[in-house]
């Protein structure tokens, strides 16, 4: 019986007419034929397994849509609900940083796919650079979601019940009946109203920050369910930056692996994987920018 | 490129530089002109309406379109891969509209309950104080201040 874990003994060189060459680690199987090392034995060819791994991949990211798609879900309810909010709270996200971080994700997609076509090609310095490139532009995309977080820190945007309305208060501060308006109002229900108006929530004012430019409450958004909007902004930005995170790890790990020469055209399935994930997260990004910052 | 060799090399379709770049001026021009059309309705420019919606979203799919067909390579790979994508689309299509279908139409069969709850519970506060008011200052006197208790046995003196 042969030993399938004898390696050939001279490294297979060839020049398939591209013009570079690659040693290939060749195994002898069961069968007595010779294969690539990659080759899994439930696999028939190594291109069956590509397009076994990539489908798989493919519908991992079917459920990653659908995440996105709950939050998506919830965006839309919420908007049919309260499209004034919708319209008043959108004007506090910065239209040109959303669209700089637009081009900068689309533009991390473009070197991703670059980085799969110079492993396709067996070119190891197109494969790393654009790798890096895409870690970078990754980078940028983060860093500016940083600065506009910490603007909307400081003037007291927070998800939920934290945010800070402009009198200073939380909207967790405020009572139930504190902004309800009556329906009909008689006038000589309107003196007798200022009599049975109950009382306030806790407030917690200073006074002296009423008005400031920078301080928290200073976004001059009145409406009481502005919390909603950016639980909502929150939640959605964050988990998609979450992905943007996880993703930069996973190209530095690919673009570290490169360097020690794992990927050639002969076996390149984690790149190509790792860029499907990539785009996945470009495009949610690219639905989420018109609803969140244009709309 | 032949399907596969004995080396394992397999026939993947290979993105030309042309293609690659003709996608990402195609995908930063629709970014541009999206943005260009929300800036010009805020300032009143181009007055959309009701239809800034649709056509955000329809920029938005076509760039999403342009990424999955060229960047991820559906236009090259066969049917499996862009029948499992086109259906995940499928499905978040049933579940937005099926929701949409309850939280959108809830008054139809049962009035009020589109309302929220804290306004909902401020309307019925609103209205038992106006009643409370009203009661007070439309009550009638008594007929008779000090009843004969023998005669009217069940007469009320306080009102």
């Amino acid at each position: 019986m042969a030993d399938h874990t004898t390696t050939v003994a001279e490294p297979h060189e060839h020049d398939d007419g591209h013009g570079h060459e690659h040693h290939d680690v060749m195994l002898r199987g069961y069968d007595g034929e010779l294969h690539p090392a990659h080759l899994q034995h439930y696999f028939a060819t190594p291109q069956q397994q590509f397009e076994a791994s990539r489908l798989g991949m493919w519908l991992f990211l079917v459920t990653e849509i659908l995440l996105f798609g709950g939050m998506f879900v919830a965006y839309a309810i919420f908007r049919a609900w309260y499209p004034e909010l919708f319209a008043e709270a959108s004007t506090q996200l910065n239209t040109l940083m959303g669209a700089l971080n637009t081009i900068v994700l689309l533009a991390s997609s473009l070197t991703v796919a670059w980085a799969i076509r110079g492993a396709q090609r067996d070119n190891q310095k197109v494969l790393f650079w654009n790798l890096i490139a895409t870690v970078a532009l990754a980078g940028t995309f983060m860093v500016v979601k940083y600065f506009e977080y910490t603007h909307k820190f400081d003037l007291g945007i927070f998800p939920g019940e934290h945010f800070v309305m402009p009198d200073g208060s939380t909207i967790g501060d405020l009572g139930p009946l504190a902004d309800a308006e009556p329906l009909v109002l008689l006038e000589e229900d309107a003196a007798a109203l200022v009599e049975h108006t109950p009382a306030q929530g806790e407030q917690t004012v200073a006074d002296e920050h009423v008005g400031e430019a920078h301080g928290p409450g200073s976004h001059g958004l009145t409406n009481r369910r502005s919390g909603i909007f950016f639980s909502i902004y929150y939640v959605m930005t964050g988990i998609h930056g979450l992905h943007v995170l996880i993703g930069m790890i996973a190209i530095s790990i690919l673009a570290w692996q490169s360097r020690r020469g794992k990927y050639s055209s002969v076996y390149y399935t984690p790149v190509e994987n790792v860029g499907l994930y990539w785009h996945v997260v470009d495009i949610i990004w690219i639905f989420l920018f018109p609803l969140m910052y244009l709309i | 490129m032949s399907s596969h060799d004995e080396n394992g090399h397999a026939g993947h379709h290979v993105n030309s530089p042309s293609v690659l770049i003709r996608t990402i001026l195609i995908l930063v021009a629709l970014t541009t002109l999206t943005v260009c059309l929300a800036l010009a309705e805020r300032a009143g420019i181009i007055p959309l309406g009701g239809l800034s919606v649709p056509i955000a979203l329809a920029i938005a799919g076509t760039k999403a379109t342009f990424v999955a067909m060229y960047f991820m390579g559906l236009k090259y790979d066969g049917g499996t891969n862009a029948l499992a994508f086109v259906a995940g689309i499928v499905f978040l299509a049933v579940f937005l509209s099926f929701t949409y279908l309850d939280t959108g139409f809830r008054d139809v069969f049962e009035p009020g309950s589109a309302v929220p709850i804290d306004l909902q519970t401020a309307e019925q506060a609103e209205l038992e104080a106006r009643q409370t008011r009203l009661y007070e200052t439309t009550v009638a006197p008594p007929l008779v201040a000090a009843p004969d208790t023998l005669l009217l046995p069940n007469a009320q003196t306080t009102p």
